[in-house]
Order: structure tokens, then sequence, then C-alpha cells
């Protein structure tokens, strides 16, 4: 299976002296092509440490972090922009979306930034695959929670990125909704073959996962395959 | 006490959000402060430096009117007056000093000729002039020139250039010479026959003691006399002196007026922000007991304890600045500071009064903020009634201004109603901007939108809060509209002057005047027709007659030859001689004169007579009543002119002006000058007004800058999460501070263009009515399309330097913690 994004003994270090917290204490794993991964763990346990080190969107105290074979931790600010708009998708516990911009054009947010054509073909299945036709000119603000985070699914698929990071995604969410946003990122995985990571407190969402991560104070303390 | 302290808090938790509004207050308070410091400083050292240079005068006696002359006679009665323990005759003129380069020293200010009295002028060095061709200088010229005794000068008092000798340097309280004009004593006789008439005086100094009986004194003066005690002189000579100084602090005060104004808008953002941001805060007061009228007071608190900062910060910064500028004008008397309680209770008044004021409806609104707010986390948008109603109300203001302007261009005399028409028009403007902001920025939103996401973005911005952008906005549409409308009545006086020079109101080819625009010498007419080149010429000569009770301004002019010299368009009759005068139409109409009345005037030496009225002509610039030389000279004891018409063979050349300027002695003090050489000092002055004016309203840009700092930096952080999620999904650091750029370049193009368009009318408008109403026939309006494009183009980087700071702060975001703000 192909490696689409690995860690090597990464730790993350907040703070010194008194304050010192090692959120990530040598943390390797990869992520194969392909491969829907659930994580789980405590309470501060360094989850969205993790997934904000290996995504770029944060910065690496040592060890290594790729995406491909890109090692994230020389690369200065503009070089990690281009890489997390071109090469990797976020879906965030809330506030996933502009509020100035409708639907559609929340979805291409990342393929208008960086002056891409979106492939239209590929955004009209996206776009139905999470049942949006008809909100497309709607503004967030008129869309209900479940709503706001399929589209923010949508717009983690639009630029086809190697890896989709979604931390808690149904935190917020009604147990529906959540259902509906857990398919559909397992549908996106099945169908549209993206390697997915993704936080989540509740085992009948980590249910729909390929494989299971267990964090505890910054360590992999389980990793397991599933069926 | 605890509303106090809460607000103390708040105030200090919110800083650095508070920064652009101290320094809104400041530079507005720091400019009154330091005006009235440095006027009040002036104008003291002024009566001091008067005072001293009256010392030994107690009563001075003198004509009433200019150009006319006392006898010897009358100073010999006045020192046989019981009482009087001296009576000096003093002399004083025109005098122009030549430096060692050959250029009028003191140019601007005074500078005069005069004999020595014994208690002002107090020799350093050498001896004073005792005969014809000696001369004293005062220190500070002599200083200034580096002439020594024993040098030999060029000066000319009205007429041919003088080479006298120095004999002696003195000392002088004179309040011209501290404020950098210069001053030459000659020996009585020569300064009579050059300044005056042989054996007359311009002014009687007495000096009297016990038994001084004023009335008998009044009693011996004639017609037209006056006996002024030293102390009324000393305040009317500080008065005048003071009068320059007024004039520029007037513009001052102007300009931090408009300043202040401009900073309202910055005020009324900023609190309205700090209110929005504590909606859950204040209603949680409001849930738990407080009544509306606390809330209000505890937000009035906040913006007394701000105003009061910064209006002490700005009262310090202002007297420091008053002090320099009084430290470093050379041109001003010594003096000490002075801050007086008003300067102190004005500029802290102005300062706290305009924050408390610009504060009241944030704070109205924080106390309509419901207690159930606490619990819902809405920071309520302002209802689309309110806008409605403000709109209806904006439309109604602007529309009734507009036509009132435009009303006021149709008539004869539309002053009134275009100041009533501005005075609606432009808040109803401001009224309106928010409604105005999202059509103006929809039209330019699609060319955004083309630029990019980014681009789309900012527009978008730009209207999310229509209040605050408008707000914002009209900040800069104030000075914008000022700038605007200026340079269209510039552009309109430059036109008019080129065409008033193309037109032939004038005829003569020269007009000969002295450099401080002060009399000619009474013989520079003769001189002028004796060239065989010169073949018409004629003096003005001004001065005020009594007609019917009413003093008028007279002219005379030798009106023989009046049609080389001027065109005068005749409505009715024309010129006869004679007794005969003619008059401008509108003075005509207003007195009711028709042609063939007779007149009844009384002359400048109190001689009643008679004038027969032969001719109106119609205005253009030189108005009023117009005599022949013959009719008014006899009632002159010094005719002089401050102007002489020529009209010369072969017109305008070079070798005519060169003929004209040799017979004058090639005086560095008189000035012959064709028509456009004229032109070219109106021209040159329409400059430095304009100049003086454009400078003034920097401040009000600047203020209004900060205002766009301010909106830019509430807004970034504001929007600290959006910008972490741009970040996060892919837009680097540089699109990050474009967005804002572009955001903060969309406001303050808006309030440019706004401003602008404004200014462009009202220009038009004052330009039209100013010039039917003073009857300039040349005036045009013209649209100065570079300034006003200029114009723009400052607004837009205006724009661009506002978003330097906020666009720095909103890239430097760590992105992490934008995602993560609750
Ligand atoms: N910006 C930060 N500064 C200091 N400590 C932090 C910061 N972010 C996270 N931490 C700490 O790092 C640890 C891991 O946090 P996090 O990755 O958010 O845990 P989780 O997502 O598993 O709940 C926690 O102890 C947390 O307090
Ligand atoms: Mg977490």
């Amino acid at each position: 299976m192909k490696v689409v994004s690995s860690a090597t003994d990464l730790t993350k270090v907040y703070g010194r002296g008194e304050t010192r917290v090692v959120a990530l204490d040598g943390v390797s794993i990869a992520f194969g092509r392909g491969e829907f991964t659930a994580i789980m763990g405590p309470s501060g346990s360094g989850k969205s440490t993790l997934m904000h080190c290996m995504a770029g969107l944060d910065s690496i105290t040592s060890g290594s972090a790729r995406i491909g074979d890109v090692e994230l931790a020389g690369l200065d600010d503009r070089r990690l922009t281009r890489l997390r708009r071109d090469r990797v998708g976020f879906v965030f516990q809330a506030f996933n979306l502009m509020p100035t911009l409708n639907a559609a054009e929340n979805v291409t947010l990342p393929l208008d930034l960086g002056g891409r054509r979106p492939d239209r073909e590929w955004l009209d299945r996206v776009i139905s695959t999470v049942g949006l036709s008809d909100r497309l000119h709607h503004r967030p603000a008129e869309l209900s929670g479940g709503q706001q985070q399929r589209l923010a699914v949508a717009r983690a698929l639009a630029s086809r990125p190697e890896i989709i990071f979604a931390d808690e995604p149904t935190g917020n969410l009604d147990s529906r909704s959540g259902a509906e946003v857990l398919g559909l990122l397992r549908e996106a995985v099945r169908e549209l073959d993206s390697t997915v990571v993704m936080v989540t407190h509740d085992p009948a969402a980590a249910a729909h996962a390929d494989r299971v991560v267990h964090l505890a104070d910054g360590r992999v303390v389980d990793d397991v395959r599933g069926a | 006490m605890t509303v106090f302290r809460t607000a103390l808090r708040t105030v200090l938790a919110h800083r650095a959000r508070l920064l652009m509004t101290v320094l809104a207050v400041l530079l507005g308070v720091a400019f009154v402060a330091g005006t009235l410091v440095f006027t009040t400083s002036v104008s003291d050292a002024y009566v001091a430096s008067s005072r001293q240079g009256l010392s030994g005068v107690d009563v001075r006696v003198r004509p009433v009117e200019e150009g006319r002359l006392l006898d010897e006679a009358l100073r010999a009665k006045t020192a046989a007056l019981p009482g009087v323990t001296g009576a000096a005759g003093a002399v004083e003129g025109f005098t122009a000093l030549a430096g060692k380069d050959g250029r009028l020293v003191g140019d601007g200010w005074p500078t005069r000729g005069a004999n020595p009295s014994g208690t002002r002028h107090r020799l350093t060095t050498g001896r004073m002039p005792a005969v014809e061709g000696e001369i004293a200088l005062d220190s500070h010229t002599a200083r200034r020139t580096g002439y020594a005794v024993g040098d030999t000068v060029r000066l000319s008092v009205s007429g041919p250039v003088l080479t006298p000798t120095v004999t002696g340097v003195f000392d002088t309280d004179d309040g011209n010479v501290a404020a950098g004009g210069t001053l030459v004593l000659f020996d009585t006789a020569t300064a009579q026959r050059l300044l005056a008439e042989p054996g007359r005086y311009n002014q009687i100094d007495l000096a009297v003691g016990p038994g001084f009986d004023p009335d008998a004194l009044k009693a011996l003066l004639p017609y037209g006399v006056e006996a002024v005690t030293a102390a009324q002189l000393a305040e009317r000579q500080a008065e005048r002196n003071a009068e320059s100084v007024t004039a520029l602090s007037q513009v001052l005060l102007a300009c931090a007026g408009v300043a202040l104004f401009v900073g309202i808008f910055l005020i009324v953002n900023t609190f309205t922000m700090l209110v929005t941001q504590r909606t859950r805060e204040l209603a949680l007061l409001r849930a738990v007991g407080a009544s509306r009228g606390q809330v209000t007071r505890s937000v009035l608190v906040e913006a007394f304890l701000v105003g009061s900062v910064a209006s002490a910060i700005g009262l310090a910064v202002g007297i420091g600045g008053g002090y320099a500028l009084f430290a470093a004008g050379d041109s001003l008397p010594d003096g000490p500071l002075v801050v007086d309680a008003a300067t102190v209770a004005v500029s802290l008044g102005l300062g706290i009064g305009v924050t408390l004021f610009a504060a009241w409806l944030p704070a109205r609104r924080a106390a309509r903020i419901p207690p159930v707010a606490a619990l819902a986390g809405v920071h309520a948008p302002a209802s689309a009634r309110s806008l409605r109603v403000r709109n209806g109300i904006g439309a109604v203001l602007a529309v009734a201004g507009g036509a009132l302007v435009i009303v006021s261009t149709v008539r004869a005399d539309g002053v009134l109603p275009l100041g009533l028409g501005v005075v609606l028009l432009l808040p109803g403007v401001f009224v309106l901007t928010p409604f105005l902001s999202r059509g103006v920025i929809a039209v330019v939103a699609p060319a955004l939108r083309r630029t990019g996401v980014v681009g789309g973005l900012a527009g978008r911005n730009a209207v999310r809060n229509p209040r605050r952008t408008a707000a914002t906005a009209s900040a800069l549409t104030i000075g914008l509209t000022l700038v605007a409308a200026l340079t269209v009545i510039g552009a309109g006086a430059d036109r008019a002057a080129h065409r008033l020079a193309a037109s032939d109101y004038l005829t003569a080819d020269y007009i000969v005047s002295m450099a401080n625009s002060g009399p000619l010498a009474p013989d520079t007419d003769d001189i002028l027709r004796e060239l065989p080149e010169v073949t018409a010429s004629s003096p003005r000569r001004v001065a005020h007659a009594t007609f019917n009770g009413v003093q008028r301004e007279v002219t005379a002019w030798r009106m023989a030859e009046y049609r080389q010299l001027l065109t005068l368009e005749f409505t009715a009759g024309g010129y006869a001689n004679g007794d005969a005068a003619v008059v401008d139409a509108d003075t005509a109409t207003g007195n009711g004169w028709r042609v063939g009345d007779t007149l009844a005037v009384v002359w400048p030496d109190g001689a009643p007579g008679t004038l027969t009225l032969s001719g109106i002509y119609k205005g253009t610039f030189d108005d009023g009543v117009k005599v022949d030389l013959s009719l008014l000279d006899p009632h002159l004891d010094r005719v002089s002119a401050t102007d002489v018409y020529v009209r010369t063979r072969g017109g305008v050349t070079a070798a005519n002006e060169r003929a004209l300027a040799h017979a004058l002695g090639d005086s560095p003090a008189v000035l012959v000058r064709d028509k456009s050489a004229l032109l070219d000092d109106v021209i040159g002055q329409i400059g430095i007004i304009l100049t003086v004016l454009y400078g003034m309203l920097a401040l009000a840009v600047v203020v209004a800058v900060l205002g766009i700092v301010n909106t830019m930096a509430m807004s970034v952080h504001e929007r600290t999460r959006e910008i972490g999620l741009l970040r996060a999904v892919g837009l680097d650091r540089a699109g990050v501070r474009r967005m804002v750029r572009l955001e903060s370049v969309v406001i303050s193009l808006f309030g440019g263009v706004l401003g602008v368009g404004l200014g462009v009318f009202v220009g038009w408008a004052v330009g039209d009515v100013v010039s039917t109403k003073e009857g300039i026939t040349t005036w045009a309006f013209v649209l100065p399309w570079g300034l006003l494009l200029l114009c723009l183009c400052g607004a837009a980087g205006a724009g661009v330097v506002a978003a330097i700071w906020p666009a720095r702060r909103a890239a430097r975001l760590d992105l992490l913690a934008a995602i993560r703000t609750e």
C-alpha cells in the first residue's frame, strides 16, 4: 500500500520550564492510500496535535512528518500553505466555512485560492455525493449544522487531496447528522478512493474505520486494523 | 464608584483597540492647544513690545486718515499747553532699504523711515544723522545686513534711489522692528522732506505731567486730528500686529475643528464595536438588575476616561508645539510662554466633549440591549427598519440640500440658500453613506471578483457592516470634499484671472507700484509723463469721502486719459468734464442714484462739495466712485498713489519696461509690472492660499486614515477565525495581507469618490454664486481632471497606508489560535 502521510519519532512540546507540555512523545505512524483511520484517546492525549502537525498546520519540535515524500519540517510558510491547499483537506469540529461565501464558493475555495480550474465532473460528483446540489447558493448561516459539516467534507474533497484530516467532525452534531457525515467520509474512501484520518470519541463512529489508532499521553498505545 | 472601577477596567482591557481613538482626539486637542498657546503668547508679547516702543510718549496727536499732516504751528501750540512737558514732532513713512545684494530687506514686514526720538531710539555706536546724506540703522537690521557705521547704503523712500552713509546704529523697542521690519532714521529736516513735507509731521508725541487737561488739547485740534493715549495706542498697535497671527490661528483652529469632527466618526466606530463585543456581558448586567441608565453611564464613563487621557496628552503636546512655533518664529517679538486657564479649559473641554458626544449614540445602543441577549449569543445586527428610517432621513436632507444649492446658483445673491443647502446636503449624504456604500461597492464587486477569490472576499467584507464602513469612509469624504471644492474653485479663479488678462478691461501696458503696496513718490506720475515712451498715464488715487453720512472709497484718475488705461463700459451716460463723477451700476442702484443727480460730498479735509453723476458703468473689479484728480487732490495734504497706470508707445516691450524702471531710479522698492506679471502675482497668491488650505486639511486626512486603521484593525480582530480558516485551506500570508489591503482600499476609494463628487458639486456652486455676487464676469467652471484624479489616487494610497499595520497583524495571526478562538 502506498504511504501518503507518515510521521517518524514525531515530538511536539508546548511551552517551556514550568508550563512545558509534551503533547506528542515520539509518535511514528503511516497512513496508506485508500485507508480510513480513526484516532481515539482520552481528552488531552494529543489527537488534535498529531493531526495539526501531520497536516502542516503546526510546527514540529523534533522528528519528521511527511506528506507523500515531502518533509514538512523544513518547509517555509509559503510552501506549507501551498501544500495544504493542493494536497491536504480538512474538516474541523466547527467553523469550517467562510460566512461571506455561498455553498458552491466554499466548496471551490481551495481551488480558487490556487487559481486552479475545478474539474467540473469531479465537483458534480462530490456535491451530489454530499447531497447539497439544491443548496449551492445558500450562505452557511442558512444551512443546518449537519449540512454545514457535509459542505466542509465536500470542500475537503474538492481539490482531490492525497489525504483528508477530520478533527471530531461530528462532535457538534446530533446522532443522525453525525451518522450522515460519517457515512459520507466512508463513501469518499470507498467510492472516490480518498484517504481519511479522523479523530473521534465515539466508538460507533470508529466502527466505520478500517483502522483504529489509540493515543494516550502523546503516544500510540494501540493500532488495530479491523475487518 | 463601581461604575467607575468597571469602566476603568474595561478601558484598560481594551487599550490596544482604543489606541486610534486616543490618537485622533490627541491630535485634534494638540492642534487646538498649540494654536491657543501660540496666539496668546504672541499677542501678549506684542502688547509688551508696543508698550516699550511707546516709552516716553503719553499722548499722541495724529490725523485720523493717513495722508494728512500736522504743522509745526500745532506742535508749538500743544507744547505750550499747561502740563505738557515735551512735544516731539515725529515723521514716519515707508522706506525701502537694499541689502548688500541689492534686494529689499525685510520684505513682507513694515520697512520704515523716521526722524530720531530721544526716548525711543538709543544709540549703540556712532551718532545720529545730522544732515542730508546721513542715516542711522536699527541694530537688528544692521546685524542682518552686515552694514556698519561708515558704509554707504542704497535706499528708496518713494522714488529715486538715495545713497546715504550710515553714521550710527541704535536699539529700539519698536514692535515693527521686533517683528522683522527695518527702521532707518534721517535727520528731522530730511525726514520731513522725504516722508512728509518740509516743516510738517505725521504725528506729535506729547509727554505730560500734572496739570495736563485733555479737553484743552482737544480744543486745539483741527478737523480730522485726534489725540490718543499711549495705552490705547499700544493696544491698537498690538491688535494690528496680532491680526496676522489671528488670521493664522483661525486657519489652524478651523483645521483642528475639522480634524476633531472627523475624529467623531472614528470614536463612534470604536465604541460601537466595544459595545457589540460586550453584548452578552452588558445583557447579563441588565439581567441581574442594572438599569438602562446605568448601562449608558458605564459606557459614557469609559468615553470620559479615554477622552480625558487623550486630551491631557494632547494638551501637553500642544503646549510644546505652540512653544516651538513661538520660539522658532524669528519675526515675532520675544516674550514668555503664556498658558492661560482658557487654553486649558477649551482644549480639555473640546477633547472630552467630542469623545462623550461621539460615544453617546453607542451608549444609547448599549442600553437598548435586551437582557435575553445574554442567553442567545447573538450580536444583533442593525434592524432593517432603522436603516430604512435612516435612509429616508438622509434622502430628504440630501435632496433638499442639493436642490437649495442648485437654486442658489440661479439667484443674483445665492449666498444664503447656498450655505443652507450645503449645511443640509453634507449631513444628508453622511446619513445616506451606509446605503450608498452597498450600491457603489456592488458596482465594483465584479471587477474585484475578477482579480480572484481574495478580491471577492475583500469586496464582501467591505459591506458586511455598512454603518461602520460608512462612518470610516465618511471621515475621508469630509476632507476630500473640502479639498476637491477648493481645487475646483482654485481652477476657476485661475481661469478667471487668465480670461481677465486676455480681456481689454485693462488697456494700460504697465502698472507701477511699490513692493510693499504703499504710496509711491508724489512725483512718480510726473517723471513718467516726461518720458517719450509714455503716451498716457494716471495715478490711481484712493481716499475716503462721505456721501449722505456714509464713508465711501473714491478713486481719482486723470479722466482725460482713462480710455487709454482702462475700459469703462457705460450703461448710462458717460464721462463729462468738470465736477463729474462716474459710479458702478451696483452702487448706483443701491443708492438710487441716476445720471444727472447731484451728490453732496464731504471731502477728506472736511470741506463740503458737490458732484454731478455723469455716468454709470458696468462694474468689474475696480468699482466705486471715480472722479478726476483735479477734484480730489486739493483736499489732500500729501497727494500720493499706490499705483500709476501707464500706456507706452509700442506696448509691452523689454525696452519700455527698462525705460520706466530707469526713470524711477531703478529702485528696489518700485515694481514695474505688465499685465501678465500682475497676473502671475495674482495666480501666485491663489496658489499660496490653496497650499495653506491643503496643508490645513492634511490633519483631517490624517485622522481619517487613523479611522481606516481603526476599522481594519477591528475587522481583523473580529474575523480572526475566518482568517485562520483561510490560512488552513491554503491562503498564504501575502494573500491575507492582500485581502485586508484591498478591503481598506475599497472603503477609502468609496470615501474618496463620494468626497470628490460632493466637492466638485459644492465647488461649482460656490464659484458660481460668489462670481455672480461679486460681478466676476470672467468666472468659469473648470474641472481640473488631473488634480481630481490625484485626489482619488491619494484616497487609494491612504487605504494602502492605513492597511499596513492591520494587514501585518492579520498575516501574523497564529493559524491554530485563530481556529480555536471561541
Ligand atoms: N497551544 C498550546 N499550548 C500549550 N499547550 C497545548 C496547546 N495545544 C495543546 N496543548 C496541550 O497539549 C496536550 C494535547 O492537546 P490536544 O492535542 O489538543 O489533545 P486532544 O485533542 O487529544 O484532546 C494537552 O495537554 C494540551 O493541554
Ligand atoms: Mg482535540
